[in-house]
């Protein structure tokens, strides 16, 4: 007989946490089970223990993810278990190396966490909040004005795929607007704006500027951007610089 | 956005208390052009002293209070002015006001740190600011006039202003959300754009951003849930009647 495996089960419903234990203490596997209600109760346990598996309510996830990257660095091993009672998205159960749902019966979730107990690790995707390589090269060329199409055409994949990665991307991110990842991809140095464009950049701002000061006057509201430069000096002499500091 | 509250206002309330449960209030009053220094006047007292229908005051300033439950019940054709006026001053509040200071502190953070960054959350803003502008102008001389017509329709009264074709399943349409590019901007400044001397004025520009936003989100539900169902009402009546 092998030393006992040590289960967590994470489920805030006392009816549900009850019900599993109660299945699997109807198994004849050696196994100790620790429940609990919170990510901060797994951790406790992770700290102390080798846990085989963790079965948990994939809601207590959803707004810790930072803290369940941590806990999966921490326990490289452990297998963790869904378990699902509503709707949830794809992404997250990604995460799980196995899904027990509500209305499986008791033989499904004891051949379940059997078929775990037995397996090895397999390889899952993290919740990562760093741009793959790949998403990277979409993000390089998207910001550079190209459309989808043009991105598969030039990465060799489908535009189906480029989708794939620019939805993958505003969610790393958290933004959305083609005109945002540009600015987010100048603040990470993943493009570099060269020396013309920040020139372009800082004369343009400057000609809208006067227009919009002087927008009543019919000669600024008409006078093509360029002219406008010309003004240039007289802005820094008459622009006290202190006032902003 | 403020936790604190989720008092439903009743008509008998004092507009005292309605103000300390959620101070944004002040803007609601501000917008239906009841002003300050009221005493200790109910709601209803108010509304009555202002001409505004206290069922339409009711339900805009219980969505403030993340109460949505108010805004089944029925409307009367009369309300619909009131709405729309309200709809017309927020739409002036923020273009006037709130994306100008905006605009303006953005102009400030560039002062003080004149990079390449700053430069494009500036013109970031200012497209945004110009959809904003083109969405709001869309609906002030557009939607508004249409709905004006519908009423007039009903009352029985001729209206020179004549569109067809036009109907309230168009402006569903053009409900684009503005809030998009809105989480962008807020994302950037706090995730991404490193900070260097220029704390307070982006304290002020994330502060009337995540303001505006709350705003923001209130104004479309006031039009998806009151103003739209109205409208259609309406439409459905002409039709009925062929008028």
């Amino acid at each position: 007989m092998s030393k006992s495996q040590k289960i967590i089960i994470a489920e805030s419903s006392e009816i549900i946490r009850k019900g599993l234990i109660n299945i699997i203490n109807n198994t004849e596997l050696d196994i100790h089970i620790i429940n609990t209600h919170s990510l901060a109760g797994i951790y406790n346990h992770i700290n102390k223990y080798y846990i085989d598996i963790i079965l948990i309510n994939p809601t207590l996830l959803l707004n810790n993810t930072d803290f369940f990257n941590e806990l999966l660095s921490k326990s490289k091993e452990t297998k963790w278990l869904g378990i699902i009672s509503t709707f949830f998205d794809k992404e997250i159960l990604l995460l799980f190396d196995n899904l027990i749902y509500i209305n499986d019966n008791s033989e499904i979730v004891k051949e379940k966490i059997n078929k775990l107990l037995t397996q090895k690790k397999t390889n899952k995707t993290s919740i990562r909040n760093i741009l793959s390589k790949r998403e990277i090269d979409v993000l390089k060329l998207l910001v550079s004005g190209n459309s989808n199409k043009k991105i598969a055409d030039k990465l060799f994949i489908s535009t189906y795929t480029v989708m794939t990665h620019r939805k993958n991307i505003s969610q790393k991110t958290g933004i959305k607007s083609v005109a945002g990842l540009t600015i987010y991809a100048v603040i990470n140095k993943i493009i570099k704006l060269d020396s013309y464009a920040k020139y372009l950049a800082v004369f343009f701002n400057i000609s809208l500027k006067y227009r919009n000061k002087y927008y009543k006057i019919p000669f600024f509201r008409y006078c093509p951007y360029y002219l406008l430069i010309i003004f240039l000096p007289f802005e820094l002499i008459y622009t006290d610089r202190n006032q902003f500091l | 956005m403020i936790n604190k509250q989720n008092k439903i206002i009743t008509k008998d309330m004092k507009m005292f208390d309605v103000i300390l449960n959620n101070h944004l209030m002040i803007t609601v009053l501000e917008r239906f052009g009841i002003n300050l220094g009221f005493n200790e006047k109910t709601v209803d007292s108010l509304c009555h002293a202002n001409k505004i229908s206290t069922k339409v005051f009711l339900s805009i300033s219980n969505l403030y209070n993340d109460l949505e439950c108010i805004t089944d019940i029925d409307f009367n054709y009369k309300d619909i002015q009131s709405i729309i006026q309200y709809l017309k001053n927020s739409h002036k509040y923020y273009l006037e006001e709130k994306y100008q200071e905006i605009i303006d502190n953005i102009l400030l953070m560039y002062n003080i740190n004149k990079t390449s960054e700053t430069i494009m959350v500036n013109e970031f803003f200012k497209e945004y600011t110009k959809e904003v502008m083109d969405h709001i102008n869309y609906e002030n001389n557009i939607v508004f006039p249409y709905i004006n017509n519908l009423f007039d329709k009903i009352k029985g009264k001729n209206n020179k202003y004549k569109n067809n074709n036009y109907s309230v399943i168009d402006y569903k349409k053009h409900h684009n959300d503005i809030e998009e590019k809105l989480t962008d901007i807020k994302n950037l400044l706090i995730k991404y754009l490193p900070q260097k001397n220029d704390k307070s004025v982006r304290r002020k520009i994330l502060f009337d951003l995540f303001e505006l936003e709350y705003d923001l989100s209130i104004h479309q539900k006031i039009e998806n849930n009151i103003l739209i169902p109205i409208v259609e009402k309406m439409e459905l009546e002409i039709k009925k009647n062929k008028l």
